[in-house]
């Protein structure tokens, strides 16, 4: 059954295909841009620019790939020439962007977030959206374009870590 | 083995609790629409260097082959080279000064 996005473009209901995609995608790719860019900001603007370009590309839309992979795949691709751009731009701190829930986050919680940043990259990545991402490996999967199985066992690496680091 | 699965959930409550998913501000999608209607008129502007170059060249292509005594589909076949030629190159500068 094609997916309503892709109808609304076969129809050329460019529009509502738009606030569709939104709807289902933005704050993901708003997250995944966070985290290429480190910067609250950066990730906004990058984010947008990812929507804009889509809208552009819609009538180049040919359907070989899912509408979702083909958002990504620009996102990402936006994120990664935002995040050449921004080179010689100060980031933020890992400690910036993950920001505690409540100002009364018990310390602990601070330990915790300093231990996710001791973490290797690509680990941080995958548990820091794991979180984020409301705990569905198959949504970090795709926000990485990694396989899932890899998502997987990273996260048992990086919970090993952690619980290591936790109690060292 | 209970003990253990007993942490692992501690610290996936803990984890959980650590990291709140960021939100986007919001607005987000007015300026994005704003962006979107900024968009049209814009893209007709940046599309007139292309427009200008290419019509620039099959003018002065005509122009070249009224003028210069020389079989006139020898100018035309030059004149088109040349101004495909530094089409592209036009192209591949404004690429990398959109990458840099």
């Amino acid at each position: 059954m094609p997916d309503d996005v892709e109808e609304f473009l076969a129809q050329r209901r460019y529009d509502e295909a738009l606030e569709r995609l939104l709807d289902r995608h933005e704050q993901q790719i708003y997250r995944m841009a966070l985290l290429i860019l480190r910067d609250a900001g950066l990730a906004e603007e990058a984010t947008q620019e990812a929507f804009l370009k889509a809208r552009r590309a819609f009538p180049r839309f040919d359907g070989r790939a899912s509408v979702s992979t083909w958002l990504y795949t620009i996102a990402r691709n936006t994120c990664l020439s935002a995040l050449r751009r921004a080179s010689r731009r100060r980031v933020t701190s890992l400690e910036d962007i993950l920001e505690p829930a409540a100002p009364e986050t018990p310390a602990a919680d601070t330990e915790l977030l300093r231990c996710v940043a001791r973490l290797p990259e690509s680990d941080r990545q995958v548990i820091t959206l794991f979180y984020w991402e409301d705990r569905s490996v198959r949504d970090v999967a795709r926000t990485l374009d990694l396989p899932e199985g890899t998502v997987k066992s990273q996260l048992h690496r990086a919970r090993r870590a952690l619980a290591r680091m936790l109690e060292g | 083995m209970a003990e253990l699965e007993d942490w692992e959930a501690q610290l996936d409550a803990r984890l959980s609790r650590a990291l709140p998913p960021p939100q986007l501000r919001p607005g987000f999608r007015q300026r994005l629409r704003r962006r979107i209607g900024q968009d049209t008129p814009r893209a007709l502007w940046e599309g007139m260097p292309d427009l200008l170059h290419l019509s620039g060249g099959a003018v002065a292509t005509l122009a070249c082959a009224a003028v210069i005594p020389a079989a006139p589909s020898m100018t035309i076949a030059t004149g088109v080279v040349a101004t495909l030629a530094t089409y592209v190159l036009m192209t591949a500068f404004r690429i990398a000064l959109d990458d840099a």
